[in-house]
């Protein structure tokens, strides 16, 4: 049961002697064994075995009392982050047998503070789309109802933590994927502003708004983590110089003075009553606790769709250029083919890319083509210009927004194939944070039919630490946070009133219902 | 009248003087390297790596641009140029598209002055190695900064062609910014060669634009170029080979050939049917610069005085020969040191110091390659030398004999052997020796009578000898030419 403490608790558990890094690791394990075949988070899990050495390192780290507070704690790595000797597939086929030869800075940051990155989780291929069901391997489920899919792209990571078989993961976000997966999930999950954490070692999606971020149990973990992956990165040239800020130190406790926006155009978008509920009330419990409420005129959000859209796929069609077969990868058999270009079209075609990768490159390269990119690419990066202007004049008037993370509550299996449009949706509120670089937290906010919600906050550029401070205030008074998903049978029909809070009960999720079949299954 | 005028501009890839390639820290040394050594994530193109730009190819690109009269952008940056080819890591090669960092420059050679459109930052791509039945990658040289100049289409033959080629190789060495070494591929020339009619198409803001109905003729873009020399030949064949075409009422195509030295013909490689879609993008991974003017300025002052400026200098101030000049500058090292050695020299000094050092110096320099020079110390023989010769101390000969002790030994004492070897330019002493020797060479003293003034140079001579080089050749002259006229 130690898999389902936050950071700060199994840090002081280990400091306190109380179990061992090797113990809490083994409790991750064995909660992944148990419950992996239901929600599909992992698409490499590492062996106690192979574990051993860093075990012991963190574990003499804490005994030398050489530690950070991250030191011997499991977490999970969304399978795009590069890690060296481990597969790193990004759920593509493409990747399958891929094993870097080097490592990327979040993941290498991490590891020098001592955490241990016990696997790699699922995600939408390449990070295209908001489900992981364009994942080449599996479908991860949100662990409140194993029918429904986590969200994406770092879908695998909200339902790992979520599940409790990590103390925490890292995601990635381009337009959203930390946010939605984190709110399908009932976790929280921050994006830091562009170049506030490095892309060095993630495979790229949209070079340009690709964000990595932690996902965590709680606002105080993700302060944590942030405080260790930020920061300026001489690998990563888009990365700020800027000084980053002590986040982990949050001692706000009252709203008071702070002035949050609501952007009228943003609530009135169409979203589920429940999810539309749920804001409203976080909107007066945030008011509750000293914030005055300001609405916002804000740009439409469809805008930032359009641009987002457009920018996304132009970038895709060329980061993936790379994948040609030729120095890793998908090989197919060179006989077949007569020319270089037959046998790069195989690789490519062929058991390589899936139907959404290939899609986007499509599209992205009509919207580069000589005649079309002053139409859409030229034009799309001049709306981008208005978006972070139409931002900037916002956060004139206020210190902070928020909005509902995402529209809906997880979607059915099978949902997001229909709709090639349908992350596109998914993250309406998050894709004008994504084109203006901005930070943005999103926190469980309830629940509608057993299904968690998300409250995104976001501010202006750099402004993590208020991100963070505010969202704390929030969750130090709310319990939304502290429930915990049954899995199993039924666990459709489970929630918030069945939810168990494991601090005040101090039992396990039910674990009779573990032997039943999950919902769904793998593509 | 030629019927077709020859159409030519060029495409000059260098490679600058790195230590480490263009976005990533692998060496870029890459000549006759054990392949796939030198190579990283970023490099190979692999997932999730960036590049990282190297500050210095940025410096050499605003010092060359400086040298070649450019104009340095103040906005630059960088752009994805996408194609497939397994030389190609990444499926897109970093380079500049619509903001190369030097632009709108030009070169004056003799009377002419030929513009230079652009030079961009690029990275180089892998080399490959084809055998029989399967071809090998040499990672290598993937991502080796190179330099792109593209000039205007302004040259109407094949010499000038090759005169502006040499001399920018020449200018890039010069500044220090490339070794431009054609056969290590360090540079690389391509030129565009396009036959037109005469008076049909006219040539305006560096296009060339049909006149009327007429239809202009394709361009051919030649490639292989391995050495500097082949240009004008390259050039000569094409034009020579598309007037044929034309005369004989064929048709030309678009196409890149390849030049073939021993044949000293093109052959086709490839045909350009329309214009490729590269589907530039701006490079997310690589900040846009700006390039402030005080880094400009800056790189301006570490920009050597180029040989063109000092040629002007030393032929028009100093009265040099231009011939003398010319065999000064060519040699770039030779050049500098030349330049050190005389710097405290007056302007009337550098002409002797230039015969000096051409003559007894690069003599002493080519004969032993690999001495080097105490450029501090020859700064104070070369002062010394030319002081006593321009006072007349001392003659050419023995300034020369001076110089080469003092190279042969450094610790020879020259301001003493100068006052040793004081000339004489005691007028009644020398009289008395010239009438010495009319009177032992009736011979030359009768041919200058009968006017071969040549023969004084005879006269002279013995004098010299008798003085062991120390009489003042100017004054001896003047007493011969006195006493035998009157």
């Amino acid at each position: 049961m130690l898999n389902f403490l936050t950071i700060t608790e199994a840090h002081r558990g280990l400091i306190a002697k109380k179990f061992t890094v090797f113990e809490l690791v083994q409790s991750c394990l064995d909660r992944i064994k148990v419950t992996d075949s239901y929600v599909n988070s992992f698409l490499t899990v590492r062996s106690l075995e192979e574990l051993m050495p860093e075990i012991k390192h963190a574990q003499k780290r804490i005994d030398s009392g050489d530690y950070t507070r991250i030191t011997g704690i499991p977490y999970s790595a969304k399978d795009l982050f590069c890690t060296e000797g481990i597969r790193t597939t990004a759920s593509s086929k493409i990747l399958e047998d891929f094993y870097p030869t080097y490592e990327s800075t979040v993941t290498q940051r991490l590891k020098e503070a001592g955490a241990i990155m016990i696997g790699k989780t699922n995600l939408d291929e390449f990070a295209h789309g908001s489900s992981t069901e364009t994942s080449a391997y599996k479908i991860s489920r949100t662990p409140w109802d194993t029918k429904r899919n986590a969200g994406g792209s770092s879908g695998g990571s909200g339902s790992s933590v979520a599940a409790h078989q990590c103390i925490f993961s890292v995601g990635t976000s381009t337009a959203g994927s930390i946010q939605n997966p984190s709110s399908m999930c009932g976790i929280t999950g921050l994006k830091g502003t562009y170049g506030r954490v490095s892309r060095y070692g993630v495979i790229a999606m949209g070079s340009s708004l690709d964000s990595p971020g932690p996902m965590c149990k709680t606002v105080e973990d993700t302060a944590i983590v942030l405080e260790i992956i930020a920061g300026y990165d001489k690998k990563d040239s888009t990365t700020s110089t800027r000084k980053i800020e002590s986040y982990s130190n949050l001692n706000r406790d009252t709203l008071r003075g702070l002035r949050i926006g609501v952007p009228k155009s943003y609530i009135a978008t169409e979203m589920q009553n429940g999810v539309k509920r749920n804001t409203l009330n976080a909107i007066e419990k945030l008011e509750e606790l000293g914030a005055k409420i300001v609405e916002i005129d804000l740009l439409k959000p469809d805008y930032a769709t359009a641009v987002y859209t457009i920018l996304c796929r132009s970038e895709v069609s060329s980061n993936l250029s790379r994948y040609d077969g030729i120095r890793y990868g998908n090989q197919p058999n060179s006989e077949n083919s007569t020319t270089i270009y037959e046998y790069i079209k195989k690789a490519r075609s062929e058991n390589g890319f899936g139907l959404e990768a290939k899609r986007r490159i499509m599209t992205g390269t009509f919207a580069l083509s000589v005649g079309y990119s002053k139409k859409y690419y030229e034009q799309a990066q001049k709306v981008r210009t208005l978006i972070i202007e139409d931002f900037k004049k916002a956060f004139k008037k206020v210190d902070i927004m928020l909005s509902p993370t995402t529209p809906n509550t997880a979607d059915l299996i099978g949902g997001a194939l229909a709709n090639p449009l349908y992350g596109e949706l998914a993250d309406i509120f998050a894709c004008g944070i994504a084109v203006a670089g901005l930070p943005a937290i999103t926190v469980p906010s309830g629940f509608v039919n057993g299904l968690p919600t998300g409250l995104q906050l976001f501010g202006p550029h750099f402004s993590e630490k208020l991100c963070l401070e505010v969202a704390k205030v929030y969750q130090d008074n709310t319990e939304w946070h502290r429930k915990i998903p049954q899995l199993g049978v039924n666990s459709a029909k489970r929630g918030i009133d069945k939810g168990q809070k494991f601090r005040s009960s101090g039992s396990l999720p039910n674990g009779k219902s573990l032997n039943s079949n999950p919902a769904g299954g793998d593509k | 009248m030629k019927k077709y005028d020859l159409i030519v501009g060029l495409e000059i890839h260098f490679e600058p003087r790195t230590n480490s390639k263009m976005f990533c820290r692998c060496s870029a040394d890459f000549w006759e390297k054990e392949p796939n050594t030198q190579t990283c994530p970023v490099c190979l193109g692999m997932p999730g790596a960036l590049p990282v730009l190297n500050g210095k190819a940025v410096e050499l690109a605003i010092k060359v641009g400086l040298a070649l009269n450019c104009q340095i952008a103040e906005y630059t940056k960088f752009d994805r140029k996408h194609y497939f080819y397994p030389d190609l890591p990444k499926g897109y090669q970093i380079s500049q598209y619509d903001k190369p960092i030097c632009y709108d420059g030009h070169l004056v050679i003799g009377p002419k002055t030929f513009r230079i459109q652009r030079i961009h930052m690029e990275e180089d791509v892998a080399k490959m190695i084809h055998e029989n039945d399967y071809s090998l990658i040499d990672f290598n040289k993937s991502g080796v900064p190179l330099f792109e100049l593209v000039t205007y289409p302004e040259f109407r033959n094949g010499q000038d062609a090759y005169d502006f080629a040499r001399r920018l190789r020449h200018i890039i060495r010069e500044v220090g910014v490339s070794k431009a070494d054609m056969e290590k591929g360090q540079m690389r020339c391509e030129p565009n060669i396009s036959v037109q009619e005469h008076g049909r198409y006219g040539y305006k803001d560096g296009k060339i634009w049909p006149i009327g109905d007429y239809k202009l003729n394709p361009k051919v873009e030649v490639k292989n170029i391995a050495s500097i020399s082949f240009i004008k030949k390259a050039i000569e064949y094409e034009y020579s080979r598309q007037v044929d075409i034309l005369k004989n009422g064929g048709k030309l195509i678009q196409e890149t050939r390849s030049w073939n030295n021993e044949k000293g013909i093109t052959e086709h490689q490839r045909a350009k049917e329309s214009a490729e879609d590269y589907r530039y993008l701006p490079d997310p991974d690589i900040p846009p610069l700006r390039i402030s003017r005080e880094l400009v300025a800056k790189i301006r002052s570490t920009l050597p005085i180029l040989s063109d400026q000092r040629k002007k200098f030393y032929v028009e101030e100093c009265g040099v020969r231009e011939s003398t000049a010319n065999a000064i500058l060519e040699d770039i090292k030779f050049a500098k040191q030349f330049l050190k050695i005389t710097e405290n020299l007056k302007a009337s000094s550098v002409n002797i110091a230039a015969n000096l050092a051409l003559g007894t110096l690069k003599e002493y320099i080519n004969e032993n390659p690999n001495v080097k020079l105490d450029t501090t110390l020859l700064k104070s023989v070369f002062l010394a030398l030319t002081d006593a010769l321009n006072t007349e101390q001392i003659n050419f000969n023995t300034a020369r004999e001076i110089l080469k002790a003092t190279l042969k030994n450094p610790k020879t004492n020259f301001e003493q052997l100068i006052k040793t070897s004081t000339q004489t330019s005691n007028s009644s002493e020398l009289e008395n020796l010239i009438n010495k020797v009319i009177a032992e060479n009736p011979k030359p003293v009768a041919d200058y009578k009968s006017g071969k003034t040549a023969a004084i140079g005879a006269i002279i001579g013995k004098i010299m000898q008798k003085t062991k080089g120390k009489a003042n050749a100017r004054l001896v002259q003047e007493l011969i030419v006195k006493i035998l006229e009157s």
